[in-house]
């Protein structure tokens, strides 16, 4: 029986390449597509494993992740298509998929490798909302596997779907799946080995296209009527709710933050302490030379300096993953596009901003998923004004400064560098939605997925893909950067002072009457030749040279140096002061700390940390953009270099004017 | 024989719909990429929706499945025209 409205029903297999009864020779490739909440990527994960890279679609910024199946006739490549309701729509995510199907390069045109056969994914609980997008891939004319994914969940509500009369009408093969339980996956492993070349294609015309849709669902046998869910109405009530869904909203967002600063410290401070023992073994272990200084000072800091955000990065993406499972995200985007929609911003932006809370890289990476390019631009443009893991330090040795023996000021301190940060993003997002990026947004239309359980599984591999993803892009730049710092600050050699090399001496003259006395004697010696090695270095003259420029917001050679070498992370800023003004790379000593708040300027009566310097270097560090490997993902994710030269321009405008501001106050105030 | 039952309808937005109404979609009168997007959710002319929930976000759950549940910002909302009973 086959009595599908077409527009050809005749097309010869024999030309397509198609074997007996339809069937293409045996493919190596296969594309994954379905429209967004179908579980398309539950069933990748399902079906792959592990077995799989993230990589970018050609040409893109579009993330593509490519799979291995093992099949009982050898692998084959997977690759998941983006979710996308029809290929036909103008949008970036459709012209990717329509692109991939016909085996071009989405930016550039060139021609790639056609994918072997197309593997449709259908929602079984929602059966004719998929078949519009099943029948532009038929048209396709490819050969073709459909994969009726939630038939477990279908079930439960009673609908029950004819496979075997949906295979007959369509000639390609119908597999029902549950890639949430497995149900169904070795079966559609066999069929993705032998697709074949549906023996309708549907018709074109929206008329047409709509009658064969309606034929299909019947054919289905499916009861797709209205129903009331009274459940989640009533959920839905009360997390879109004005005032509850907000309350909702924070909570659940304060339970993330509170995982992310107290459940990653645990492998946070084993991977810095891993590095720190790693750096002590090699110092020990490698001859004195210039390989073991980079590899001490140059690498392995570098790497560590990267790998020590790993935990908060898979952390953040394992929660958020569990979080979109179980579908409560669509609606708290409702939530908070209310807040960000009056600043230009959609509500898809609140979870770039609030990655970025950890990173900014994540952050600016999330930010793929709006669909609005002047939108998404802006929201990359911000989001390094969210605080940061990597401001934390400065923040601590700052507050800690102004604020000795007041935990609660301190505390209120920081609570209002996050409040500054949030608030400089959102209205800088304002000015460019009303300058540069001027222009309508999208208003937003969002499909709610069904509430369910979330996959842990989905959500295990979804962190691992996302730490691998940042190990690879952030850390090789931090890495690199962190090498070019360690040359500016190693060379070139200065050579030990007078005082150094009398304590040297002395030390040893008593090394064996006073070991402990001799023993802080050489310390002292390796604070001073540091300090003299900084100042001498090229860094130190750069600090001095741009120290004029400083000068106003209260900062001198030695802080100019700290705020240029923060640009490889933040958080060397800290390590930087306790080097320039100590001798010594540990600030984690109140001793250390005393000298950092008791070092005098070049007339040896003014402090380097007055009061106002203070204030005026917190807020600098709030709003600066103080960080390479975040200008170079930018000018990755918005499409050029120009955007991450105005990130730059306009945060460090900022900062400086803010800091200006700030210090004039204070100045103002009687506050030295 | 006694003559169908006529009932009087008339065509708004779904914004001066109430919660628990239900419509058949007659038109979205916003610019071609959005309607293209809407209709590919199942937002289209002739489709059945009953209203969720009524305000920003503005839910339907749509005709052609029992689990669609579609959320549009109010101004979107009111781009879209839906015949219902009087």
């Amino acid at each position: 029986m086959n009595d599908l409205p077409a527009a050809s029903t005749s097309v010869n297999n024999a030309d397509l390449g198609a074997g007996r009864d339809g069937q293409s020779s045996r493919p190596t490739h296969i594309v994954l597509l379905g429209i967004p909440n179908t579980g398309k990527t539950t069933l990748f994960n399902r079906l792959c494993g592990l077995r799989h890279k993230t990589a970018n679609f050609p040409g893109t910024t579009l993330e593509s992740r490519i799979g291995t199946v093992r099949t009982g006739s050898g692998p084959l490549r997977l690759d998941d298509l983006p979710g996308v309701y029809s290929i036909e729509l103008d949008q970036h995510e459709a012209s990717v998929c329509r692109q991939s199907l016909e085996g071009v390069s989405a930016a550039s045109g060139q021609p790639l490798r056609a994918p072997d056969a197309v593997c449709v994914v259908l929602d079984a609980t929602s059966l004719p909302r998929n078949l519009q997008l099943l029948g532009e891939a038929l048209r396709r004319r490819l050969p073709t596997v459909i994969a009726v994914n939630m038939i477990d969940l279908a079930r439960r509500r009673g609908i029950v779907i004819n496979t075997v009369a949906l295979e007959k009408a369509i000639g390609a093969p119908v597999v029902a799946v549950s890639a949430r339980t497995g149900e169904g996956i070795d079966r559609l492993t066999r069929a993705l080995a032998s697709p074949r070349y549906a023996t309708t294609t549907p018709p074109s015309d929206p008329l047409g296209e709509r009658n064969w849709v309606d034929r299909l669902a019947q054919i289905a046998e499916a009861d797709f009527a209205l129903r009331d869910d009274k459940l989640t109405d009533r959920l839905d009530l009360v997390f879109t709710h004005p005032v509850l869904g907000v309350l909702v909203f924070a909570s659940v967002m304060t339970g993330v933050f509170w995982a992310l600063f107290r459940l990653a410290t645990i492998p946070m401070d084993f991977i810095d302490s891993m590095f720190g023992a790693l750096g002590a073994r090699a110092s020990g272990a490698l001859p004195d030379g210039l390989i073991a200084h980079l590899i001490v000072d140059g690498v392995i800091p570098g790497v560590g300096g990267a790998a020590v955000f790993l935990p908060q990065i898979c952390l953040l993406f394992f929660l958020f993953s569990l979080l979109e499972d179980t579908g409560y995200l669509a609606r708290a985007s409702f939530v908070v596009d209310r807040v960000l929609r009056p600043f230009g911003l959609p509500g898809h932006a609140f979870i770039p901003l609030l990655s970025s809370h950890a990173c900014a890289l994540p952050g600016i990476m999330a930010a793929r998923a709006i669909p609005d390019r002047r939108e998404r631009i802006t929201t990359i443009l911000v989001a390094p004004f969210m605080t940061c893991s990597a401001r934390l330090p400065v923040y601590v040795l700052l507050t800690t400064l102004l604020f000795r023996d007041r935990p609660a000021l301190a505390a209120l301190a920081f609570t209002g560098c996050y409040a500054l940060g949030a608030l400089a993003g959102i209205f800088s997002a304002l000015i460019f939605r009303r300058t540069i990026l001027r222009g309508e947004g999208r208003p937003m239309a969002l499909e709610l997925p069904s509430y369910k359980r979330p996959s842990v599984r989905g959500a295990l591999i979804q962190a691992w893909d996302r730490g691998m993803v940042f190990l690879k892009k952030a850390g090789s730049v931090i890495l690199a950067i962190s090498i070019v710092l360690w040359w500016l600050a190693a060379y070139p050699i200065a050579q030990p002072s007078s005082d150094s090399i009398e304590l040297r001496q002395a030390a040893q003259t008593i090394a064996q009457t006073e070991p402990t006395r001799a023993q802080e004697m050489i310390s002292q010696a390796d604070a001073s030749d540091a300090t003299r090695q900084l100042q001498s270095s090229f860094a130190g003259m750069l600090g001095r040279a741009v120290e004029p420029a400083l000068a106003p917001i209260g900062f001198d050679w030695r802080i100019s140096i700290g705020v240029l070498s923060s640009f490889a992370a933040r958080e060397v800023f800290v390590s930087t002061m306790a080097v320039a003004l100590t001798g010594s790379g540990d600030i984690e000593g109140e001793g250390i700390l005393a000298r950092v708040r008791d070092a005098k300027r070049d007339d040896g009566v003014t402090p380097v940390f007055t009061r106002a310097t203070a204030w005026s270097l917190l807020v600098f560090f709030v709003l600066a953009m103080q960080c390479l490997p975040t200008l170079v993902i930018t000018a990755r994710e918005a499409g050029g270099w120009k955007w991450s030269g105005l990130q730059f321009v306009w945060m460090t405008s900022v900062a400086y004017t803010a800091s200006l501001i700030t210090i004039t106050i204070c100045h103002a105030m009687g506050v030295t | 024989m006694t003559p169908p039952e006529i009932t009087p309808r008339t065509v708004v937005p779904l914004t001066q719909l109430r919660r628990g109404d239900r419509g058949v979609i007659t038109e979205a009168r916003t610019d071609s990429d959005s309607r293209a997007l809407l209709g590919a959710m199942g937002l289209r002319p002739n489709e059945p929706i009953r209203l969720c929930r009524h305000g920003e976000p503005c839910i339907v759950l749509t005709g052609a499945c029992e689990s669609c549940r579609i959320g549009l910002t109010r101004k979107l909302a009111n781009c879209v025209f839906v015949e219902v009973a009087l």
